[in-house]
């Protein structure tokens, strides 16, 4: 398994055609920790955690500005290759979209097959491998043929999460995983995160409060477009410095 | 009578009105359907699949050169057809936000429009005269130019159907837009663009007009590549208005097997799409 790295963000802006979504953000993520995004609907969290894998470009007339390291490596600009930033940094998204002509383990070999499985691995344990980790396995073990359509919505996300992971990333970003999803699979999700995270460098974006407050070590506020604050998530929960970020915490706005 | 009971009459005079369009709509298909078949299944024979047409006068024969060579031409078409189709519904659809993706779309549009003789005119000059033959070729060509929109636009179509969160979910994965595009995008289109890939063949296949300019007609059975040839609506408007009566009846004959390929496409297109998918998800 590949060690976490650290992720440095710097100056960051990002546009949708001519509207400006980001402002001029500055963050270092650290690695091997959950950092949690949270902010009202629209404050453009989800539109900077897109910067970071670069895919805010796949929409028509997005830009960005700006420099994001990951360990030093320049993620943004000419030096670097779009499809090497994506393997290096999965995604996950809001809604679970594992591919519905894909069988469950067509769902998490298709990555490693496309980018190259890592030498002296067979797929299917690879595929094994990742489903322990994912705690899937159990679940999934006798079905692995079964159309993916036939999981639940919680499984599903969880198994976007075992193909996001089969590529051995080094950044794993969350955008608002557990939206979708009931109670109990938006705890076995948390679950898995807690106990994925000592390897990975893991960006959330919630708008659920508690769950930043549960799982993550570090904690970001966006308010429209600004990176408000940015602190260790007891600080940022218990005492922040900035008055919106206490109004949106205790719940005056948002 | 109270306001509800308005309601519900009138809910229940635009359902009455729906079916009633409904019937009006299914009955000129069913009378047409009907009444080929039965005109068709009294005559038609073994004779008629295996034997070439009987000359003028004499009964018997059958307009096997003429299913044969049908099938040749559609063949020749959709070997033509189905790669710039496919590529073209692709770029429209995943890449086609530049100006040059709007001159194709509209273009293809202009092309469902055109009537299909003016595409055998067109194929006539450019094939048959330069090349001084009628032509199965020639054939094969003009109904790969009725056939290409119709696949252009299905695929498109059948395309922009496919979730976007799927293409995001590929191309986060690290996969190219042309990977996306084929291990991602076109398997979940596969059955809708299955179908218009079908129903271009139902459309071709019933062409007469450009068929005329182009491959002409035969007495003798197809084979050669660039020899005019003989197919199943041509012979059917050929006979139909003879004053032969043997020659009506095999005319019927030829409507009924032309109907029942094109209904046999369909329902194999519907049987290759569903175990298509249920084979991706096994």
């Amino acid at each position: 398994m590949t060690l976490a790295k650290q992720l440095e963000i710097k100056n960051l802006s990002a546009w949708y055609q001519n509207v400006k979504a980001v402002y001029d953000v500055n963050l270092n993520i650290n690695a091997g920790k959950v950092t949690a995004i949270i902010g009202p609907s629209g404050c453009g969290k989800s539109t900077f955690i897109r910067c970071i894998n670069r895919m805010h470009e796949t929409i028509p007339g997005a830009r960005i500005q700006g420099e994001i390291f990951l360990e030093n490596e320049p993620l943004l600009g000419i030096r670097s290759d779009v499809v090497d930033v994506r393997r290096r940094i999965s995604m996950v998204f809001q809604k679970p979209n594992p591919f519905p002509t894909m069988s469950i383990f067509e769902n998490i070999a298709i990555g490693p097959r496309i980018n190259g499985i890592p030498k002296g691995k067979k797929i299917e344990e690879l595929v094994e491998e990742i489903l322990i980790r994912t705690a899937l396995w159990d679940e999934v073990k006798d079905r692995l043929n079964s159309p993916s359509q036939n999981l639940s919505g919680g499984q599903q996300q969880r198994l976007c999460i075992a193909r996001a992971l089969a590529l051995d990333p080094e950044v794993l970003l969350l955008d608002e995983p557990c939206s979708a999803l009931d109670p109990i699979s938006t705890m076995h999700i948390e679950d898995l995160i807690k106990q994925i995270k000592e390897h990975l460098t893991i960006v959330i974006v919630t708008h659920n409060m508690q769950q930043a407050a549960r799982i993550s070590d570090y904690t970001g506020f966006f308010l429209t477009g600004e990176l408000v604050e940015f602190d260790k998530t007891e600080k940022v929960f218990s005492n922040p410095v900035d008055k919106r970020t206490e109004d949106y915490i205790t719940g005056r706005f948002g | 009578m109270s306001k509800l009971t308005f309601r519900k009459i009138i809910n229940f005079l635009a359902l009455s009105l729906c079916v009633t369009f409904a019937l009006i709509v299914m009955f000129p298909l069913f009378s047409l359907l009907g009444y080929v078949i039965s005109k068709g299944i009294q005559v038609i024979n073994w004779d008629f699949f295996f034997n070439l047409p009987a000359p003028a006068g004499e009964s018997g024969g059958g307009l096997g050169n003429a299913v044969l060579g049908t099938i040749y031409m559609v063949g020749i078409a959709v070997i033509l057809a189905l790669p710039i189709g496919i590529m073209n519904g692709i770029y429209l659809s995943e890449f086609g936000s530049q100006k040059l993706a709007k001159a194709v779309r509209f273009l293809s549009d202009v092309f469902t429009g055109v009537p299909s003789i003016v595409v055998g005119i067109f194929v006539y000059i450019i094939l048959v005269k330069t090349l001084r033959t009628f032509s199965a070729f020639a054939g094969g060509v003009s109904l790969a130019v009725i056939m290409i929109p119709i696949i252009i636009r299905t695929t498109e179509e059948m395309l922009r159907l496919v979730p976007n969160t799927l293409r995001e979910a590929s191309l986060a994965l690290g996969a190219t837009s042309w990977r996306t595009t084929v291990s991602v995008v076109l398997p979940s289109a596969a059955k809708g663009i299955i179908t218009g890939i079908m129903l271009a063949v139902a459309r071709a296949a019933g062409e007469t007009a450009p068929l005329i300019f182009t491959a002409l007609n035969s007495r003798y059975w197809p084979g050669e590549l660039f020899s005019p040839t003989a197919s199943l609506p041509v012979y059917i408007f050929t006979y139909a208005i003879s004053p032969y009566v043997s020659w009506q009846d095999l005319a019927w004959a030829g409507a009924f097997v032309l109907i029942s390929m094109v209904l046999l496409v369909n329902i194999f297109a519907k049987l290759v799409s569903s175990r298509f998918v249920q084979m991706r998800g096994e």
